[in-house]
C-alpha cells in the first residue's frame, strides 16, 4: 500500500511511514479489523469445538444405548429359548458320549435290568437324542416308554410293600390307584404298539427288533409276576386281571392289601 | 427437546439397560446351570435313609448314582450297595418260585451288593427279614 502523505510504498503492518514518518491512517482501522476477525475466529472455533464435543458425547451415549438395548433383546431371546439352547448343548454332549451310552443301554437290556435302564435313560436326558431322524437312540425309545411305566409300577409295589415308617396307610389307596393307572397305561400301549400295531407307528422300525420285542414281553410278564407275588393273587386272579375294569382292579388290590402283613 | 436434555436423559437409560442386561444374563446362567446340574444322592441323605429304614429311597439313590456320571465316595458306594441289595431281593423273592424267569442274575447281584456293603452290612439281615 502507499503512504497518503508521501506516496511511498509501505507495509500494511507498519504503524508509521518509514519514509516521511507520518502515522499511517489506515493502521487503526486495520488493527481493529484484525482483532475483530481474530476474535470471531476464536469464537467460531470455540463454538465448533464445543458443539463437536457435545455431539460426540451424545453420539457415544446413543451408541452405548443401542448396543445395550441389542444385548438386552438378545439375552431376553436367549432366556426365552433357554430350553432350546439346553437341548442343543445336551444333544451335542450325548453325541460325544454316544458309544458309552449305547453300551450301557444295551447291557441293561441284555441283563433284563429295566429299572436301571429307565433310570439311566432319564437321568442322562437321552430322550433329547431320540427325536432326530437316524439317531442311534431311536431304537430304545419304545423301551424307554414302557420302561417309564414299568419303573412307576415297580416303585408303587415297592412303596406299598415297604415298612417305611413314613409310608402311612392313608396313602395306600392313592398309591393303589396310581399303580392301577400305570398298569393300564402299560397294557393299553402294549396292545397299541406291540399286540395290535396300526399301520402307522410313532416309533421307528428299529424299536421292533427281536431283542426289543423280547424285552417288552419280559417287562409285561415280570409286572404280572410282581403283582401276583406281592398282592398274593392266585393264578386265576392274575390271568383275568388285565381284563378287569379300573374299579375292579383297584378293589381287588385293596382287598389283597388288607391281608398283607 | 434440546440435545442437552437428550444427553442427560441417556445417562439413566444406559444405567437401567446395563442393570437389566446383568439381571437377564444372570437369569440365563441360572437357568442353564439348573438344566445341566447333575443331581446325585449325597452320603448324608443315603445314611439318613439307611438309619430310618427308608430302603426305597436308598434304592432310588443307588439307581440315580449309578446312572449319573459322578465320583462316589467309598461310603456312598457301600450305602448304594444296600439299596441295590434291597432292589434285587425284591425281584428275587417275587420271581424265585415262577417258571418263566431265571433268578440267578438277581442272586448274583445280591451277592455282589452284599460284598460291597462294608460297614453297613448290618442292614442285610433287616432286609432279608422283610422279604421272609
Amino acid at each position: 500500500m502507499k503512504c497518503n502523505f508521501c506516496g511511498a510504498n509501505i507495509n500494511i503492518k507498519d504503524e508509521f511511514c518509514p519514509h516521511c514518518g507520518m502515522k499511517k491512517a489506515q493502521f487503526e482501522a486495520h488493527r481493529k479489523d484484525m482483532n475483530r476477525y481474530h476474535k470471531e475466529f476464536e469464537d467460531t472455533k470455540e463454538t465448533v469445538v464445543k458443539e463437536n464435543i457435545t455431539y460426540s458425547s451424545l453420539t457415544a451415549r446413543i451408541a452405548v444405548c443401542a448396543v445395550l438395548a441389542t444385548v438386552f433383546i438378545l439375552l431376553l431371546f436367549a432366556n426365552h429359548s433357554s430350553y432350546e439352547l439346553s437341548r442343543i448343548i445336551k444333544i451335542a454332549q450325548i453325541k460325544a458320549n454316544q458309544s458309552e451310552h449305547l453300551k450301557a443301554l444295551s447291557d441293561y437290556e441284555k441283563n433284563d435290568q429295566f429299572l436301571e435302564f429307565s433310570y439311566y435313560f432319564n437321568q442322562n436326558d437321552l430322550y433329547y437324542a431320540t427325536d432326530r431322524s437316524g439317531s442311534a437312540f431311536n431304537e430304545y425309545e419304545l423301551l424307554d416308554h414302557f420302561g417309564n411305566y414299568y419303573a412307576s409300577i415297580i416303585e408303587y409295589i415297592l412303596t406299598l410293600h415297604s415298612t417305611d415308617p413314613e409310608n402311612s396307610s392313608a396313602n395306600t389307596n392313592d398309591e393303589i390307584n396310581y399303580l392301577v393307572e400305570y398298569y393300564e397305561y402299560f397294557q393299553n400301549d402294549y396292545k397299541q404298539y406291540i399286540t395290535d400295531p396300526s399301520d402307522y407307528s410313532y416309533y421307528s422300525d428299529d424299536c421292533y427288533k427281536e431283542e426289543h420285542l423280547k424285552s417288552y414281553e419280559q417287562m409285561a410278564t415280570e409286572l404280572d409276576a410282581m403283582l401276583a407275588y406281592y398282592f398274593k393273587l392266585d393264578q386265576n386272579e392274575i390271568d383275568s386281571f388285565p381284563d378287569l375294569t379300573t374299579g375292579q382292579k383297584t378293589v381287588l388290590l385293596e382287598e389283597h392289601m388288607e391281608v398283607l402283613p | 427437546m434440546t440435545h442437552e436434555k437428550v444427553y442427560k436423559l441417556l445417562k439413566p437409560l444406559i444405567l437401567l439397560l446395563a442393570i437389566a442386561c446383568v439381571f437377564t444374563f444372570i437369569s440365563l446362567l441360572v437357568s442353564l446351570h439348573d438344566d445341566f446340574e447333575t443331581y446325585s444322592y449325597e452320603e448324608d441323605n443315603l445314611y439318613y435313609y439307611l438309619e430310618n429304614k427308608h430302603y426305597i429311597s436308598l434304592c432310588r439313590g443307588a439307581l440315580v448314582n449309578e446312572a449319573v456320571d459322578v465320583e462316589l465316595s467309598e461310603d456312598q458306594k457301600a450305602l448304594c450297595a444296600i439299596g441295590k441289595y434291597y432292589l434285587n431281593s425284591f425281584f428275587y423273592n417275587a420271581l424265585k418260585d415262577t417258571d418263566n424267569f431265571s433268578v440267578a442274575p438277581f442272586q448274583e447281584r445280591m451277592e455282589q451288593s452284599k460284598e460291597d456293603t462294608g460297614i453297613y452290612s448290618y442292614a442285610i439281615e433287616d432286609i432279608d427279614a422283610m422279604f421272609e
